[in-house]
């Protein structure tokens, strides 16, 4: 089966930190792809050079079969690859409505001229768009939050809110940077159900950086681990949890040993 | 006049006038150092000093004691303001905090104008004006004081952000308040000492440039932007950096305007400030933290 | 900083508006009081302007008058010295005003937060000098006289009860271009560059784009002002477009609420008219000359320790906490 999504031995430094060394992976369609490791480990750097927050210096990322190493940031979403954030950038002082109405933005095509000047065919493209919003929002379960104000809501909905967000853009890659942080073990549960529904239901394939072990692993069809900017163990998650190699990456030594 | 000659004129009037946007940069980058904000005032400082060190002097008090009494209006002004307007708010976004500075500039300008009047107000050299030369250049006394103290100003400024206890918890402050804080350090206070400080330099900047420029209620804002400039040229939150790019400002200023035209004087120190914010916003010797004070 | 509105304004609103503006010319006697009419029609339109770069895009600008007067001189030297018709100048000037906005625009919105309102400072003050040291091409310090009126046919608008006509139509037309923006998905998009860059980038809104056409177009804005303006007044000179009046441009949008455009138009009436009364009061009593610039520093010192979401959100708050009041005593 041909990847949706592939790395190519990706490598990013900052300066003189090496943040990505030479990251290859990929992600089969229609599956979710856990990423593990410890922390500083290049992670969201990944997800990062994915989404086009910064540029690989060397290697490639490819999508769908196209390379889209450069492509600029906003073109990403309508390419297919939507994400939520570590640190949530939720749009506080919009609704919650509103915020996955954004979401929405490359399915609108007027732009400032034709909003301007209230051209035929704003108003048949809004009732669209807010349609499409409010069944992202019934999907994560926030119809009835929809007029809330999203920075008046606690952490746990606004990574849902996070979310219906990324879902709104209809993409066909979404990835997820820490999702559960923050959560309750019964709120983190309910996530992953839910990002398994949406996997079969919208047939998405996901993507998630993740650090509550019983999410990722009970979630993830496959888990590819990374460490200091390398990828150091792939497979399901019960291959993973038994490599030595991962054991020694989390607890610096091997038990044992 | 020989060009080599005019060069030199135009090097030790620049160093002159350099010396004056260098100081009111000092100033800028104390107050962006301890609070984070870009004081539009400060040039206001500066306006408190000259206008004061004029009207003292011109009654006739001794130069010294107008010397610190001009130093110390640019301090209680700028302490005024910090417990005022900006204490009061100092959660606020840091653009809230921008337009504060604006409002007290205007209302410090406005102050001074209903004080002092529209005019300018002229005051004698503090050691007459017979000009010496140096390498070519007519060199007024009034130079030389300017240039003295300025330095005196920036290495006795020196001294005290690395030796004394202050000015170390003053560095400590503007590098991480928070461990600051931990560390029993009064961030609140070092706000108001970094103000104060700023104040300071300021108003005696205003006081050695009387002589030269003439104070008026309307100073200020043209000395603030200069200043800007050679802040942002130097490197936002850099002390040296700011020091040496009001200096470099001025002599760019007036090698241009005698070089190639002197209607756009004003002009060239904004274009480079613009140049240098749209190329390297960081500056010479700027810290590469771009989000510092957002 | 206010909340920026989302809603678009009801009809009833411009047709309120356009009724008051259409009586008012008729009905007030003075001149001072037309001429004030006038300034809060062109203030306000370019309050309106900016409150979209400021309020809704989140970006400062500390140089606007530098486009109201790119306004004012595109008209003034097009009418004057090349004898081109005056309604062809103000659509020439709204050209030159955007191509330059374009032009600055592109690098100095890739700056935030105080590098931003420096960057927009400095190149308005570097526009002005322009005008100042323009020669016999901007007629230097004296600036230009002689500038036509503007006219329809034989109407002619030679006086201030007649320019009413011609400054209000254009401010209620600029509120409903700013106000279907608003509340559009460009609005939308707009507020959440506010929030997150970041975000709103991975939503697929092209934020350097938008900032760009937001910022030509509160440009396009000043620059309508600054024709009118000459027209009314007949001559120009580099004076009023320094950095005292970007300032307070920025105060009106801030007092009245600068996510709101109806708000921004409220700040400008309220200041021009507070102002124009002190620039009076110092004509007839000199030791209070300087008072203007006091009261406007207080006034923005005062509007952002008390009521920084400016008259707009305030009224927007009583008018909710009204609702939720209400609300709960039925629930009672």
């Amino acid at each position: 089966m041909e990847s949706i999504l592939e790395t190519v031995n990706v490598r990013k430094t900052f300066g003189g930190v090496v943040a990505l060394n030479g990251v290859t992976l990929h992600v089969l369609p229609n599956e979710i792809l856990g990423i593990i490791g410890p922390n500083g480990a290049g992670k969201t750097t990944l997800f990062n050079v994915i989404s086009r927050l910064f540029d690989a210096n060397e290697g490639d990322v490819v999508f769908a079969g196209r390379s889209i190493r450069h492509l600029k940031q906003h073109q990403v979403a309508a390419a297919g690859i939507a994400r939520t954030f570590q640190n949530l950038q939720v749009f506080g002082t919009m609704t919650v409505l509103e915020n996955v109405l954004v979401g929405c933005h490359t399915a609108g095509q007027s732009g400032m001229l034709k909003a301007a000047l209230r051209l035929w065919g704003v108003g048949a493209e809004e009732a669209r768009l807010k349609a499409n919003a409010l069944e992202c929002l019934g999907l994560v379960g926030l119809s009835n939050l929809a007029y809330h104000q999203a920075d008046n809501l606690p952490m746990g909905l606004q990574r849902h809110v996070e979310l219906a967000r990324a879902l709104a853009s209809e993409p066909k890659l979404i990835l997820l940077d820490e999702p559960a942080a923050g959560l309750t073990t019964h709120e983190a549960d309910s996530l992953a159900e839910t990002i398994s529904e949406l996997r079969e239901k919208l047939g998405l394939t996901l993507v998630l950086i993740e650090h509550d072990m019983s999410v990722v692993m009970g979630v993830s069809d496959r888990v590819v681990v990374i460490d200091r900017g390398r990828k150091i163990s792939e497979g399901t998650p019960a291959e993973v949890q038994a490599d030595p190699a991962v054991v020694e990456a989390y607890l610096g030594q091997e038990a044992g040993a | 006049m020989a060009l080599s000659e005019q060069i030199a004129q135009f090097l030790a009037t620049g160093i002159t006038e350099g010396c004056v946007y260098a100081l009111v940069a000092l100033g800028f980058t104390i107050i962006f150092n301890a609070t984070g904000i870009v004081n539009f005032a400060q040039g206001e400082f500066v306006m408190v000093g000259a206008l004061l060190a004029a009207t003292l002097g011109n009654a006739g008090l001794p130069l010294g004691l107008v010397i610190v009494i001009g130093t110390l209006g640019g301090v209680a002004v700028a302490v005024l303001l910090e417990r005022l307007a900006i204490r009061p708010l100092r959660n606020a976004p840091i653009l809230v905090l921008i337009f504060v500075t604006i409002a007290g500039s205007l209302m410090l300008r406005g102050i001074a104008n209903l004080i002092w009047g529209p005019n300018a107000i002229p005051m004698q050299s503090f050691s007459g004006d017979e000009p010496f030369r140096v390498l070519g250049a007519a060199v007024v006394p009034q130079a030389l004081w300017i240039i003295g103290m300025s330095m005196a100003t920036v290495i006795a400024l020196v001294v005290f952000f690395r030796s004394t206890l202050i000015g170390k918890a003053m560095r400590a402050a503007a590098s991480n308040r928070m461990a600051a804080r931990l560390a029993g350090i009064n961030i609140s206070t070092m706000a108001m000492i970094g103000f104060g400080l700023s104040g300071g330099i300021s108003g005696l900047a205003g006081v050695i440039f009387a002589p030269s420029k003439f104070a008026q209620y309307s100073m200020g804002t043209p000395l603030a932007i200069k200043g800007f400039c050679g802040a942002i040229l130097g490197g936002m939150g850099s002390s040296i950096g700011a020091v040496i790019g009001g200096i470099i400002l001025g002599i760019l200023e007036n090698l241009a305007a005698g070089l190639i035209s002197s209607q756009y004087k004003d002009a060239i120190t904004l274009i480079v400030m613009v140049l240098v914010l749209f190329v390297r916003p960081t500056g010479l010797l700027g810290k590469d933290d771009l989000k510092r004070g957002l | 900083m206010m909340r920026a509105s989302r809603e678009g304004s009801p009809i009833w609103a411009y047709v309120a508006l356009a009724v008051v503006a259409g009586v008012l010319p008729l009905v007030v006697d003075s001149a001072y009081y037309l001429s004030v009419l006038i300034l809060v029609g062109i203030y306000g339109l370019m309050a309106v302007g900016l409150s979209l770069l400021m309020g809704y895009a989140g970006q400062v600008s500390l140089g606007h008058a530098a486009f109201y007067g790119l306004g004012a001189y595109a008209t003034a030297i097009g009418t004057v010295r090349y004898g081109l018709n005056p309604w062809l100048c103000i659509l020439l000037g709204m050209l030159v005003t955007a191509a330059v906005a374009y032009v600055i625009g592109r690098p100095t919105l890739r700056l935030h937060g105080h590098y931003l309102a420096m960057a927009t400072l400095g190149i308005g003050i570097i526009v002005q000098i322009f005008f100042r040291e323009g020669g016999k091409f901007t007629g230097g310090f004296s600036g230009i006289a002689g500038i036509p009126r503007l006219h329809i046919g034989s109407l002619v608008f030679n006086t201030d009860m007649k320019f009413c006509y011609v400054v209000w139509p254009v401010v209620i037309l600029g509120l409903i271009v700013a106000s279907n923006i608003v509340s559009s998905r460009i609005g939308r998009a707009l507020r959440a560059i506010h929030d997150s860059e970041v975000a709103a980038r991975a939503c697929g809104v092209d934020v350097s784009g938008l900032k760009l056409s937001v910022f030509v177009l509160s440009a396009v804005f000043a620059s309508v002002s600054g024709s009118l303006y000459a027209h009314n007044i007949t001559f120009i000179s580099p004076d009023p477009f320094g950095f005292a009046f970007s300032i307070m441009l920025v105060v009106m949008v801030i007092v009245g609420g600068s996510g709101s455009v109806w708000g921004a138009l409220s700040g400008a009436a309220i200041l021009t008219v507070l102002n124009q009364a002190l620039m009076r009061l110092g004509e007839v009593v000199p030791a209070l000359s300087g008072l203007d610039v006091v009261f406007f520093g207080g006034i923005l010192i005062v509007t952002v320790v008390f009521m920084p979401e400016g008259l707009a959100g305030r009224i927007r708050r009583w008018r909710t906490g009204r609702d939720v009041e209400e609300a709960a005593e039925e629930a009672v």
